[in-house]
């Protein structure tokens, strides 16, 4: 049966929300804004209005996201209501970071740092290479660790580099306190944990939801963590605000047909 | 007579030249950033140039609004957290712009 559709996410996420009495951050680890048909027509738009209205708080960029080139990603996330961020991916000329490098937030008197990282395969996207660079992640988180580190409780990494390339982050850094992954496309129900560092990600297409529950102590290390791999099958109901937005770019952008494709 | 009008002539060329240097190159504008970021990518990449070298921060690089939930004007101080407090931390990946159910 077929799995996914923001619209389902945005119902299980609103419950979650609804029933924790304590934090709960939504993230994204990147290759989100481009793939699908629709997301194409309308040069990313709808995904960055479903997640701005699901209540995303950070998402790292992954190869996917420079599908469009580098100047619709920074429309992209001039539009977001939350940080599209990659402390690696530079411009070529004078090397300066195309998005921000990390984000600070509190939630539940908790202070988040987060930074996202970029694989170097992102810039194989038509005229990416040209303008961009991804500079090493292990050096550029590197970079910005003690900023974030000084100003965080929980220092958490958004990279799209590959569960294996993030275990050897995870090594390089071991101040990093939680890796959310991407582009290995795994669905992790028990996170892996280098050091005290714990790693996951959640599978591909939108088919699944992460949830990892954890208990941080008074130096702000995390401590048991739980991954739950949330199905969003048909027995999830559609969000009824999501199913709207989806259906107003159907409308907008109506998708080709078998037979207008002979 | 034509000595006065090549003392008179000079003086303009020397105003003409001083206006140049000093007026006509206005700052570039917020408006004009602000166009360039969503310009050609090398459009983008000038905007980059043209911005002055600051310390790497979360915020400055870019004129990219901020989400409420960036808390990036909180106090640097802050107690540590409480001891046992939970957190949830919801996370996708690889969506690659899939907004209805597929597979």
């Amino acid at each position: 049966m077929p799995k996914g559709g923001v619209a389902r996410r945005a119902t299980k996420i609103k419950g979650i929300r609804e029933q924790a009495e304590h934090p709960v951050l939504l993230v994204d680890a990147g290759s989100t804004l481009f793939g699908q048909m629709l997301a194409l027509q309308s040069e990313g738009r709808v995904i960055i209005e479903a997640m701005n209205a699901m209540g995303y708080d950070a998402m790292a960029v992954g190869e996917l996201d420079l599908a469009k080139g580098v100047d619709t990603l920074i429309a992209r996330a001039g539009e977001a209501r939350f940080p599209l961020l990659s402390c690696n991916l530079v411009s070529a000329q004078e090397q300066k970071p195309l998005l921000k490098p990390y984000a600070l937030l509190e939630r539940g008197g908790v202070r988040f740092g987060i930074l996202g990282v970029t694989e170097p395969q992102a810039l194989d996207a038509p005229g990416v290479r040209e303008v961009a660079q991804v500079l090493d992640p292990v050096t550029s988180i590197q970079k910005y660790l003690p900023e974030v580190k000084k100003q965080s409780d929980v220092l958490i990494v958004l990279s799209h580099l590959g569960v294996e390339e993030d275990r050897a982050l995870a090594q390089a850094v071991p101040e990093i306190d939680l890796i959310v992954g991407g582009r290995s496309k795994r669905l992790m129900s028990v996170p892996d944990i280098v050091g005290s560092t714990v790693i996951t990600q959640m599978g591909y297409d939108g088919e699944w939801l992460g949830r990892l529950d954890m208990t941080l102590d008074s130096q702000g290390q995390v401590r048991d963590p739980q991954s739950a791999v949330i199905e969003l099958g048909p027995d999830v109901a559609e969000d009824a605000e999501l199913k709207a937005l989806v259906a107003s770019y159907k409308e907008r952008f109506p998708q080709p047909t078998t037979e207008a494709t002979k | 007579m034509r000595s006065r009008c090549v003392v008179i002539m000079s003086l303009s060329v020397l105003l003409l030249s001083s206006w140049l240097v000093a007026g006509c190159s206005p700052a570039p504008s917020a408006e004009a950033g602000s166009k360039a970021l969503v310009g050609t990518p090398s459009a983008s990449v000038r905007q980059a140039k043209q911005e002055p070298a600051r310390a790497p921060s979360a915020t400055r690089y870019y004129d990219v609004p901020l989400p409420p939930a960036t808390a990036t004007a909180m106090a640097l101080q802050s107690p540590a957290p409480a001891d046992g407090l939970k957190l949830t931390i919801l996370h996708t990946n690889d969506s690659r712009g899939f907004v209805d159910p597929c597979g």
